[in-house]
């Protein structure tokens, strides 16, 4: 059925219809009413599972863990300061191998204190092990919420999806909710069985050898890998059952172009409308639009990418000492490529700031114009 | 469709999992702080002239055993079928649940355990007996206390008494509807089977000498009490229709019918006076008033007593003192008294009533009963050379309770002991220890010091005859702010019914106040904090989080060092202060 929703409350729908059993979960600015939805489903007794109000995001994701731990299905949502509090726990989560399922509603970081959206609180948690997903809308969000359970119980590992605070979370947009029996149809119950035997007593989180350690970390990171096949394979399974997909990444007019603009999350939908201006004035310029972060799809943005000669890569974040993260990463996928582009980075839309669609012709012009690549990244903004 | 679900054995090798101990990492040895279980003493207990392990006793009857609280009460004190009843409860003073709501209902406990509970005497015998003989003077709460004790510590104990029944004061000056006469011949009998011997209606110094009871026995303790009353002093006190309070009480006692008249005015503010007016109400008296010279908040009788008097229709004269009395044709007609005012406060730091000048004022009455005040009647001894102070009183050493005479101890009234029950039993108790100090060859001012509980004047029977066994700490008494006040939620006291209404009350000599039925007694119990006292509550067992303390059967908890962190989660949570932090391990 086609509703009117803002992000939160798509997100919280998707929780619903995939039967999960425990939510565990502190409020956050901007993702406050994600906890909301949740709670007053559970008041209407629409929300099966149990709701667990605790006293920090810490001890929501410790929640999330132990519950998973015993054999049935979580999720939680956090933003900001939240995740930033998680964060020890986050790798409690994937060590534990746990598939834990959480939405982060991107805010920026204090200090100083502000509420707009930037990626920068989901990215600082790149090397945790879970896998990231950006997402450009509240469809898509739903869409990634109900594919994440399938992917993360079957790779075993936690899967964060990033919405952008305000933008997704709170704008009012068409989104299609499938009934119960279609998502009944794409995701079977919670298959993983409990680690708990009353039996044979065991604990987790337990002291490993260096060398086990090394052993657990390769399994994970080959996990992660093989995630791929498992995340393009939900995807298929996904359009036949609902009738819509996201691959990892979106390519948009991208064959031909002289100039490929590169963007993650909301600002995509702005972009779209920047890249179609663009043709309209003459440029070859295309779209790529990047929604898994982790695992990073290396082999498919150098598909994507071979033979253009120029990107621009807009970056809602800022990794400090270095430019942009995805500008960052992606210089580092396309470095094996023969014929490398001229890679520009421009940081824009911190906190929130606007990024129109004649910032973003700007920008994409201003890269088609470079001939020497830049270390640093351009800082856009209207002040 | 994909196949779905993972099996346990997929999942080992990817995430880390033993089934191995950790009891190899002695995480312990971090800490250099480790808990401490010490049972420590209540500050009920301290504010007890006679010491009762109260807090033990609560903890007993907290898990049903209703038996074994009364046998820690009658540790101490031999008699809690009456101070259930008629103590002055200093022990609910110094409760510390009054900070929180109100004081535990002490007194009430100790009546319910002696009305209900089971009492086993051939466990209190003594394990041994000795040949030493003691004679008791007096088998008023003194010489009872005195005589029990002595004789769980193995001797021969006889009391001779003068009146016809046992009890002294509890038996001729205490009214029936306060403390009937079963209670207090059932605590008797059970002094009585432990060998004491009681020989009533035997005067000392005329039926039988002191001399010569000084040549049977190798011990004397002398508790004859305070029978006389003091005189007013006052013009016109011969008359007729002037009676001492506690002669009038005694007669009452003792099935007389003592001629009052219609109108009845009874001169005091203690325990003494409260009782004659409410037992001149039962003789049908209407106009009856009590003449006090200070104010309420003076009045040594107990805020509850003064109440029942006034719920009786007793009418209680504040700030009055009489000054004369007045007859017409030798008959008694009115009293004359002087209104008072509050002035600067005394020795005792009570305020000195000062006579206002010219509201003298007259009361037409009949009948005047002086209840000022008791003084002993103990003459007698001066046969042996002993003698009396200014007041009547035998003089005797505080610390040992022994008069100049060798072998020769007193207590109670008879040697100005505080003019309780409860502080006449602790006289008793004292004058047990000395005498057997004394027989002994001990130091008793060691003996109490070694026993003392807290900072005050009473000591443990139960750690002065086996400290091993009594691992409390005697000395560290528990204070509210070291109670986990969270552990309680807030409770409303269980009051003792009244049996009677006023208007029945007053038609009968039959008790007043009635015993706290079980269901209230329970939660009573619930609501005493048992400070200091163990009640394997568990919940140190329970939230420590290195599983390091274990319990083995009833003996407690044990901590393992080895793993313990020192966190003191446990120390914080204990409800009632038994475990401390301490260094080293």
């Amino acid at each position: 059925m086609r509703q009117l929703l803002a992000g939160n409350y798509a997100v919280a729908e998707a929780v619903r219809l995939a039967r999960v059993q425990l939510v565990a979960a502190y409020p956050i600015t901007p993702q406050t009413p994600i906890y909301e939805k949740l709670s007053e489903m559970e008041n209407e007794g629409k929300l099966k599972g149990i709701m667990m109000r605790t006293e920090s995001e810490h001890s929501a994701m410790a929640a999330c863990i132990s519950a998973s731990l015993t054999g049935v299905r979580t999720f939680t949502a956090t933003a900001s300061q939240g995740i930033a509090l998680m964060h020890e726990m986050l790798h409690f989560a994937s060590g534990n191998r746990v598939p834990v399922v959480m939405v982060n509603v991107n805010r920026v970081l204090a200090v100083p204190w502000a509420f707009g959206s930037d990626q920068s609180d989901s990215l600082s948690q790149r090397d945790t092990g879970w896998l990231q997903f950006y997402c450009e809308d509240a469809q898509e969000a739903f869409d990634t919420v109900i594919q994440a359970y399938k992917i993360a119980e079957q790779v075993l590992l936690p899967v964060m999806i990033a919405i952008d605070g305000f933008f997704t979370s709170h704008f009012i947009e068409p989104v299609e909710i499938p009934d119960q029996a279609t998502i009944d149809a794409f995701l079977p119950p919670f298959g993983v069985p409990t680690r708990f035997d009353i039996d044979h007593p065991a604990y987790l989180s337990n002291v490993v050898s260096p060398s086990q350690f090394m052993q657990y970390r390769q399994r994970s990171f080959e996990d992660m890998e093989n995630a791929k096949e498992v995340i393009r394979e939900t995807d298929r399974e996904y359009r036949q059952v609902v009738g819509r997909g996201y691959d990892m990444l979106e390519a948009v007019d991208t064959e031909d172009a002289e100039v490929v603009l590169v963007t993650s999350g909301a600002m995509t939908s702005t972009a779209r409308v920047a890249i179609q201006s663009l043709r309209e004035k003459g440029y070859r310029a295309g779209l790529l639009k990047m929604k898994a972060f982790r695992p990073f799809p290396t082999r498919e943005v150098q598909e994507a990418l071979k033979g253009v000669p120029k990107v621009a890569v807009i970056d809602r974040n800022i990794s400090i000492g270095k430019e942009g993260i995805f500008c960052q990463e992606l210089k580092a996928a396309l470095y094996p490529l023969e014929r490398r582009p001229i890679i520009t980075g421009y940081i824009a839309g911190l906190c929130g700031a606007d990024v129109s669609p004649d910032m973003i012709e700007e920008m994409t012009l201003g890269a088609l114009r470079k001939n020497e690549p830049e270390d640093l990244p351009i800082w856009v903004r209207r002040d | 469709m994909k196949h779905y679900g993972i099996s346990i054995e997929e999942i080992e090798p990817k995430a880390p999992l033993s089934r191995g101990s950790t009891e190899i990492f002695l995480t312990g040895h971090w800490s250099s702080r480790k808990p401490i279980y010490v049972e420590k003493t209540s500050p009920c207990r301290q504010a007890c002239p006679i010491g009762i392990d109260i807090a033990r006793a609560f903890s007993a009857a907290s898990k049903g055993d209703y038996d074994e609280a009364l046998r820690i009460y009658r540790q101490d004190n031999p008699l809690p079928g009456i101070c259930g009843r008629v103590c002055y409860h200093p022990c609910e003073m110094d409760c510390n649940r009054k900070d929180l709501d109100e004081a535990v209902n002490i007194r009430g406990f100790e009546r319910f355990l002696s009305d209900q509970g089971h009492v086993d005497t051939k466990r209190e015998a003594p394990a041994r007996s000795r040949k030493e003989k003691i004679a008791v003077i007096g088998s008023g709460p003194a010489g009872l206390s005195a005589s029990y004790h002595l004789a769980r510590l193995g001797y021969p104990v006889t009391i001779f008494e003068a009146l016809p029944e046992p009890g002294g004061m509890l038996r001729y000056g205490i009214p029936d509807y306060r403390l009937p006469k079963e209670v207090l011949r059932r605590e008797v009998r059970y002094i009585q089977r432990l060998g004491v011997r009681i020989k009533t209606g035997v005067v000392v110094g005329k039926d039988i000498s002191l001399a010569g009871i000084k040549r049977d026995c190798q011990a004397i303790f002398i508790a004859s009490g305070a029978h006389g009353g003091m005189r007013l002093g006052i013009e016109g006190e011969e008359s007729s229709g002037v009676m001492e309070g506690i002669r009038f009480l005694r007669r009452i006692n003792l099935g007389e019918k003592p001629r009052i008249g219609k109108s009845v005015a009874v001169i005091g503010g203690g325990n003494t006076a409260i009782d004659c007016a409410r037992t001149a109400r039962r003789t049908g008296r209407k106009e009856i008033r009590i003449i006090y010279r200070r104010s309420r908040a003076e009045m040594p009788a107990l805020a509850e007593d003064v109440a029942s008097v006034e719920r009786e229709g007793i009418k209680i004269e504040f700030l009055a003192a009489p000054k004369r009395l007045i007859s017409q044709k030798g008959r008694l007609s009115g009293i004359e008294c002087v209104r008072m005012k509050l002035g600067a406060p005394d020795p005792s730091g009570r305020p000195q009533p000062v006579p206002v000048k010219g509201s003298e004022f007259i009361l037409p009455v009949d009948t005047v009963i002086a209840a000022v005040g008791q003084v002993p009647e103990a003459e007698f001894v001066s046969e042996l050379g002993l003698s009396l102070n200014q007041r009547g009183v035998i003089e005797i050493s505080p610390e040992t309770a022994a008069t100049p005479l060798e072998g020769i101890f007193a207590g109670g009234d008879c040697a100005g002991g505080k003019a309780f029950v409860a502080d006449a039993i602790a006289g008793g108790k004292m004058g047990a220890l000395a005498i057997f100090c004394f027989l002994e060859g001990k130091d008793v001012r060691n003996e109490f010091q070694n026993h003392r509980i807290g900072s005050r004047s009473s000591f443990s029977f139960r750690h002065f005859i086996d400290p091993e066994k009594d691992s409390v700490d005697l000395k560290e008494v528990v204070s509210f702010e070291q109670i986990n006040t969270l552990c309680f939620p807030y409770s409303a006291r269980n009051h003792n019914p009244d049996l009677l209404a006023p208007e029945e009350s007053i038609r009968t000599f039959d008790e007043v106040t009635g015993g706290l039925a079980r269901d209230r007694m329970e939660d009573e119990i619930s609501r005493c904090f048992k400070c200091g006292t163990c009640t394997q509550c568990d919940l140190c067992y329970l939230l420590c989080p290195d599983v390091s303390i274990t319990k083995e059967g009833k003996s407690g908890y044990q901590v393992k060092v080895d793993y313990c962190k020192g966190c003191s989660i446990c120390a914080t949570t204990c409800p009632r202060h038994v475990i401390e932090m301490g260094g080293g391990r």
